[in-house]
């Protein structure tokens, strides 16, 4: 039996009217704004010769049919075609999450563009499409072949979605950092506007859509099939791989096709079957009507609505979508409670331990040194690159020394940040991008450098630290709604991360070019970091790496009161403990931070503060490969985000393990690169 | 051992800390004239240019030879790199006496001034019109570089030619004009007003601009090309960027609207070669004799 990652179910009983109306009501939203801005075109006697023949020197007419028109039927297409792409993924991955934003097509698309725009114009030649289209493909296609090997299990694909839609995007901003007024062009087409001056997008989306809707309707029965267990599919003689990689294909051409025409619009091809599972459509032929319509109008209506606020087409919609659809989303999510397995199932993180610890941190440590010796000392002097030594090396430090320190200080504190929150958290994949933590503080540089522009460094620091804290209260108290189920934290992390690029998008589609400062923080560049700040950063780390062990790893002393009591609670174990266990126990549900006990072997003492530490190093000295890895998963213990696991998919996990952490390493290296 | 290492210092050819003592020093109109002056934005690049003095590093210079072209940049002058991170290590090396960098990327390269003193300078304003500012923007730079009399000279140039161009476009002032770069995708365009160079250049060659929507502090937005349906006896002139305009032109001319525009129809579609359109006076005295060239001709041709 395999359940599905989480399978949404409705905290009330099912109403398969509900869809319908909602379906309708956005819908009929959507049209009467259309009519209302063709009424403000067109006089209402003219509408049927505008639609069906305009005549060709009449420009309200000419406008009404090539621009009105075609920009209402491309919200509905490109609405349809992605939620239609979102209800097959999420089928056939088995996940809610999926969709084709989080399964790196836009992130794929838009760094196709950008490399063909810098490296291969001709390429553009044929149009921009082809480029978006063979950029999303890929992207996918690398996010099924990362998981192949795992048949392409739930957890796996979204997990490699995440690490490959977080790479693409890396390589993306790093390129715009470098070449940002040679991209506008991009940065126009790619923030997410439907506006439309002939019937081309419509006419190439519509039969893509067609036949991904026949397509689905011949897929129907196996499809439905996977609600049933692997065996169960089997014996009623369906090959559920070949019905999952055909629901895949469909779902990869369709999603490509819509980012290549239209942008990349967020969370329509989620917000659309998420509405329409939760107002009550629950089969998959229910949810294959439902999602796609539901999406066609959220699409739609927002566009219309974005026509009315902005006549100028100054804000483009893709962007909105993102915007207004986190929010919405993030208020849906807190009534799907997740499959009630999942929330039981406490890992017991770092329990498993290296046989010789310090043999391990000890390399890494030389390995660290070997690396920072690089990043200071090899380099690009006029003559060209070579190793600087002595009075040529003590010129160049004051500009390499603080970028390598802050880049070790700043990397340090990420894994101190990652090893907290999956702590925290009991989420084991935890950190601080993926919660989201780190776009809190990206929204709050965002709104405070329009707002408030010019503030100085420290102030900066500031207003990050207040948005990456506001984030994180905001991920930690929903997650306590849903016991911190792994799935809700990592999809209002996405959410957070969505808004954070939307904005983004708005700035750079405006053509400001001060956008560039703000792509500099964004990308994580260490450019402009001053001895000041490197202290400043040095000594963050410094403290946290002594107030952390110094304050005890809570996690760990919890547990350890049950036994006998060592460690570092310095109360005994007796009466005390007792009494504190059992106001535990009573305030269980008001506590969201407490990790319950494991169900795993007895929890040995400071095990977590060595391994938090032993974790930390290995981050901060950018190793490649994440040998430490499966310390995270031991194949006794079971991680929340799988539900209930079997023992034997847990080399999947390690598997992901390498793959996160190989996406750290590598954001981690580019910037001790940059510092050299 | 300290003195070893100087003279190491002193042999190699990186500059010492030395240089860093420069630090904060204040270099007001009276302060001495610079003469190795290096520039971090393109609009202080053409005005270097412009004054006649060869900088001794510029910030992407593909970027410039591609945005701005004119006044030409010498071959030989050495390329820092992106614009908003130049190498600092290679413009230590090239011992500036003067950097110039845009005011409102000042948050962030604060370590220019451990190099060489800095001047920040406002390269767009809020309040000004854009030649104005340009101008003031020129004055400025030739009091720190000693080149008063240059600026004196391009400023009555940039006059001269504006004056010129007003004249042999007058005839044609009776319909407003669009000015607008196509984007590759064929549905969006760049399009120029408000306060920004081109918009301020229309309004001093007493054309009409026909688009009256915001644009940003640059005096430039993004647009959709039905937006050109605004004003259907408007002029459509637009700027030629090479393989992007040759795109975009083949996408619009599958769009029906496109066709149907007033301007299209009409014939009243008039290409330019591209100008820096957040350019100083160099580029506006270039854009406006481009003008005065091609609507003319655009029209004698219409017959």
């Amino acid at each position: 039996m395999r359940p599905p990652v989480a399978d949404a179910v409705l905290s009330r009983p099912a109403a398969p009217q509900r869809p319908a109306l909602l379906a309708g009501l956005v819908l009929a939203a959507a049209l009467a704004l259309f009519l209302h801005h063709l009424a403000a075109l067109l006089p209402s006697g003219q509408w049927w010769q505008a639609l069906i023949a305009p005549a060709g020197t009449d420009m309200p007419q000419m406008l009404a049919h090539y621009s009105l028109l075609p920009r209402l039927a491309v919200g509905l297409l490109a609405g349809a075609a992605l939620g239609l792409a979102g209800v097959l993924f999420q089928q056939v991955l088995r996940n809610p999450l999926a969709e084709p934003g989080t399964l790196g097509v836009f992130a794929g698309s838009k760094l196709a563009l950008i490399v063909a725009t810098l490296s291969a114009p001709a390429l553009l030649d044929a149009g921009q499409e082809a480029v978006a289209f063979a950029g999303g493909a890929a992207a996918v296609a690398l996010v099924l072949a990362l998981s192949w090997r795992h048949r392409l299990a739930p957890i796996v694909v979204i997990l490699a979605g995440l690490v490959v839609t977080l790479y693409l995007e890396s390589g993306s901003k790093m390129l715009v950092l470098f070449n940002h007024q040679a991209l506008t062009d991009v940065f126009v087409t790619q923030g997410g506007s439907l506006n439309q001056n002939n019937w081309g997008v419509a006419l190439t989306l519509a039969p893509w859509l067609a036949l991904a809707v026949v397509a689905s309707l011949l897929l129907l029965r196996p499809l439905t099939l996977l609600d049933l267990d692997e065996e169960g599919a089997r014996s009623v003689g369906v090959s559920l791989a070949t019905a999952r990689l055909l629901g895949i294909a469909v779902a990869v051409l369709l999603s490509a096709v819509t980012a290549a025409a239209a942008g990349p619009i967020g969370f329509i091809g989620l917000g659309g079957p998420v509405i329409a599972r939760i107002a009550g459509a629950r089969r998959l032929r229910d949810r294959l009507l439902w999602g796609p319509l539901l999406s066609a109008g959220l699409l739609a209506l927002t566009d219309q609505a974005v026509q009315l606020v902005d006549a100028a087409g100054a804000i483009p919609t893709g962007a909105v979508t993102a915007i207004l659809g986190a929010p919405i989303l993030l208020w849906l999510l807190r009534r799907l409670r997740p499959a009630g397995e999942a929330v039981r199932e406490r890992p017991a993180l770092f329990a498993s331990r290296q046989e010789r610890p310090w043999l391990w941190i000890g390399g890494t440590l030389l390995l660290l040194g070997l690396v920072a010796w690089a990043a200071l000392a090899f380099g690009r002097v006029p003559d060209g690159w070579h190793w600087s030594t002595r009075g040529e090396l003590e010129a160049l430090l004051p500009w390499r020394a603080p970028r390598v320190a802050a880049a070790l200080g700043a990397g340090f504190m990420l894994a101190m940040a990652g090893v907290l929150l999956q702590r925290l958290t009991g989420n084991a994949l935890a950190s601080p991008e993926l919660l989201g933590t780190s776009s809190g503080a990206t929204l709050a540089l965002i709104v405070a450098a329009m707002v408030v522009p010019g503030l100085d460094r420290p102030m900066l620091i500031l207003v990050a630290g207040v948005g990456a804290l506001l984030a994180l209260v905001a991920i930690l108290s929903f997650g306590r709604r849903s016991a911190l189920s792994a799935e809700h934290m990592l999809l209002a992390g996405m959410a957070l991360t969505t808004v954070a690029w939307s904005f983004m998008a708005v700035l750079l589609f405006s053509g400001d070019p001060r956008t560039a400062i703000l792509l500099g923080w964004l990308s994580g560049s260490t450019y402009g970091i001053t001895g000041g700040d490197a202290a400043i950063t040095c000594g963050l780390a410094a403290a946290a790496a002594l107030a952390v062990p110094l304050a005890g790893d809570p996690a760990a002393r919890r547990l350890d009161q049950r036994g006998a009591g060592a460690g570092a609670d310095p109360q005994p174990a007796g009466r005390a403990a007792a009494d504190r266990r059992a106001d535990r126990r009573r305030h269980a549900d008001r506590r969201p931070l407490e990790l319950r006990r494991p169900d795993g072997p007895a929890h040995r003492p400071h095990a977590g503060r060595a391994a938090a530490a032993a974790a930390a190093l290995r981050r901060w000295a950018a190793r490649r490969r994440a040998d430490g890895a499966g310390r995270l998963a031991g194949p006794q213990h079971r991680l929340p985000l799988a539900g209930a696991g079997r023992p034997g998919r847990d080399r999947d996990r390690r598997q992901l393990f390498h793959l996160a952490d190989a996406a750290a390493m590598s954001r981690a290296s580019l910037q001790q690169a940059r510092g050299a | 051992m300290m003195l070893t290492r100087r003279a190491i210092l002193g042999a190699c050819s990186l500059a010492p800390f030395g240089l860093a003592a420069a630090r904060g020093q204040d270099l007001g109109p009276a302060g001495p004239v610079a003469r190795r002056v290096a520039s971090l934005d393109l609009l202080l690049t053409e005005t270097l240019l412009t004054l006649g003095l060869v900088p001794a590093a510029v910030g992407n210079i593909p970027l410039y030879q591609r945005l701005v072209a004119e006044p030409e940049l010498p071959d030989d002058v050495p390329d820092l790199g992106p614009l908003q991170e130049p190498n600092l290590e290679l413009l230590q090396y090239l011992r500036p006496d003067l950097v110039l960098a845009p005011s409102w990327a000042a948050a962030g390269q604060r370590d220019l001034e451990r190099i060489a003193p800095v001047a920040w300078l406002p390269t767009f304003s809020t309040e000004k019109p854009a030649l104005d500012h340009a101008r003031s923007l020129l004055a400025q730079v030739a009091a720190m570089t000693g080149r008063d009399a240059e600026a004196q000279t391009w400023s009555g140039r940039a006059d001269a030619a504006l004056a010129e161009a007003r004249q042999a476009l007058a005839p044609f002032a009776d319909r407003p004009v669009y000015v607008v770069r196509f984007m590759e995708d064929g549905r969006h365009a760049a399009i120029f007003g408000g306060n920004g160079m081109i918009g301020d250049v229309l309004a001093r060659l007493g054309l009409t601009n026909a688009w009256t929507g915001r644009t940003n502090v640059w005096g430039t937005t993004s647009i959709g090309i039905e937006q050109l349906a605004g004003n259907p006896e408007a002029r459509l002139i637009h700027f030629n960027r090479g393989a992007e305009t040759d795109r975009a032109l083949r996408q619009l001319a599958g769009s029906p609207l496109w066709r149907a525009l007033p301007a299209v129809r009409q014939g009243r579609v008039i290409e330019t070669p591209v100008v820096y359109p957040n350019g100083g006076l160099s580029s506006a005295a270039r854009f406006a004799g481009q003008l005065a060239q091609a609507v003319p001709a655009h029209e004698a041709a219409r017959g």
